[in-house]
């Protein structure tokens, strides 16, 4: 019948009454027959086979041949066979329908802005992502059009990648860029020039001053025709780097004692409405005020104002020149050394002392060799 | 399988201990009801032989076909010509 599961097996092996005994013990056996001295063939219920199969093999049993048969199993059966035809088939299509999709778009080029922008315009501009509706012939007109700096593009559809290949425009280096001339960062004597590309306004032993123009980004050719170019040379120069300190023989110098006395005054806008004074006096002081919201969230603008102050004393400094000249110029060295540039190799170095009484005024001067065009 | 005979059994009022523990119902020769059974000896197309409490039960016959089994049940189809219980 076939509603009925079952599954019938054919059995081979020795002293099968007694395998088969023990195990109706725990499955009932249906239509029991013995094909030969040695071989058996029974029946059990569908949901029992696996227990059935394990519990032969136990007992030592050969399984000759093993089928189900019954709706249960034919269902079973037909949903594992069109399940996996089902599958194939589903994995089929859905390769079909998204292999005319384009799924990623690569630039080849040099990695840079260009690319990232080519990479952004067609993004942009594809219409759609199904391979039939993208003209690349089209998307190609439109990439030159937008990027001037692109010489030429080709687009190609592999696979499931749109591949853009551009070339960028291969203009020389000195014709392209910025047109603008070398001029020079330090006030110096030139000692050497080595030209590039540009025209030159200086010459080997010419002083200039900051701001001054070096190289110009022109050429001119025979024709007297003017072409633009990038002003590049190396110019070296001999630059004079002075600081100018002072010093004084005699001086007064006013500093804090540390004594401080505090008056604190808290206001509603203008008004007074709480005041507390410190009962110090200072001969000599510095006054600082300092005032603050007493708190943010108030609704009232109460603002608390401190005035601070600080008792000084004015003391007299007597430092004569002659005593404290080495420890000048060195700090007038140490000082010229912070303008100069890494670079610069220190050629000369140089004080002058001017005195005018009290009062002696040193300028310190470093003449390095370096480059002077930036 | 239902299990008539011990339904019987329990309304007879008959002492348990006159009573086999297994029985037997032969239905036109052609099939065999066996209740109680200790498990099967013998199985061929001419000859079954199983245990029962304190013996044991020879069906002849041909064409056997035990058509089920369990633990203590066990229908017999053929055509049964000598059952002994010995």
């Amino acid at each position: 019948m076939i509603f009925k599961n079952k599954t019938i097996f054919t059995i081979k092996g020795l002293n099968q009454e007694r395998g088969l005994g023990e195990i109706s013990k725990k499955i009932t056996i249906f239509n029991l027959s013995k094909e030969q001295n040695d071989i058996s063939k029974f029946e059990v219920d569908y949901r029992d086979r696996k227990l059935a199969k394990k519990l032969l093999e136990e007992h030592g049993f050969q399984i000759i041949s093993y089928s189900s048969h019954g709706i249960l199993f034919k269902f079973k059966s037909l949903l594992f066979r069109y399940g996996i035809i089902g599958g194939i088939c589903f994995a089929v299509i859905f390769y079909l329908l998204q292999y005319n999709f384009i799924l990623q778009i690569n630039v080849l080029g040099q990695p840079g802005e260009l690319k990232s922008s080519i990479l952004t315009f067609v993004n942009e501009n594809l219409n759609s992502r199904l391979k039939f509706k993208i003209d690349t012939e089209s998307m190609e007109d439109k990439i030159k059009e937008e990027f001037k700096e692109v010489s030429s593009v080709s687009i190609a559809i592999v696979g499931q990648s749109l591949i853009i290949n551009y070339n960028p425009s291969t203009l020389p280096q000195e014709l392209e860029g910025d047109f603008s001339p070398i001029v020079s960062n330090y006030d110096a004597m030139i000692t050497e020039i080595n030209l590039t590309s540009g025209t030159l306004n200086v010459r080997v032993g010419d002083i200039v001053q900051k701001g001054d123009v070096l190289v110009f980004p022109y050429i001119m050719d025979s024709d007297g025709v003017r072409h633009e170019v990038i002003a590049k040379a190396t110019i070296t120069a001999q630059v004079w780097t002075s600081v100018n300190i002072n010093h004084y023989d005699y001086r007064l110098e006013t500093r804090r004692t540390g004594n401080v006395a505090i008056d604190q005054q808290v206001k509603l806008n203008d008004l007074v409405i709480y005041s507390i004074k410190d009962n110090k006096y200072f001969l000599e002081y510095e006054i600082e005020k300092k005032s603050s919201m007493l708190s943010k969230n108030l609704l009232l603008p109460l603002m608390v104002e401190q005035t601070i102050y600080y008792e000084t004393v004015t003391e007299e400094i007597v430092e004569p020149f002659e005593e404290f000249k080495e420890e000048i110029i060195q700090k007038a060295r140490e000082k010229t050394l912070i303008f100069l540039d890494k670079n610069a190799i220190i050629i000369e170095e140089n004080y002058i002392v001017k005195d005018a009484g009290n009062i002696h005024s040193i300028e310190y001067t470093i003449t390095t060799s370096q480059s002077i065009g930036g | 399988m239902f299990n008539f005979y011990k339904e019987i059994k329990d309304k007879s009022g008959i002492s348990p201990e006159f009573l086999h523990d297994f029985n037997l119902v032969n239905i036109s020769g052609r099939l065999l009801y066996v209740e109680g059974h200790s498990g099967v000896s013998v199985i061929s197309p001419n000859l079954i032989n199983f245990k029962v409490k304190n013996g044991r039960v020879i069906v002849e016959g041909s064409e056997f076909v035990i058509k089920e089994l369990t633990e203590n049940t066990l229908l017999i189809s053929g055509k049964i010509a000598k059952m002994e219980i010995f």
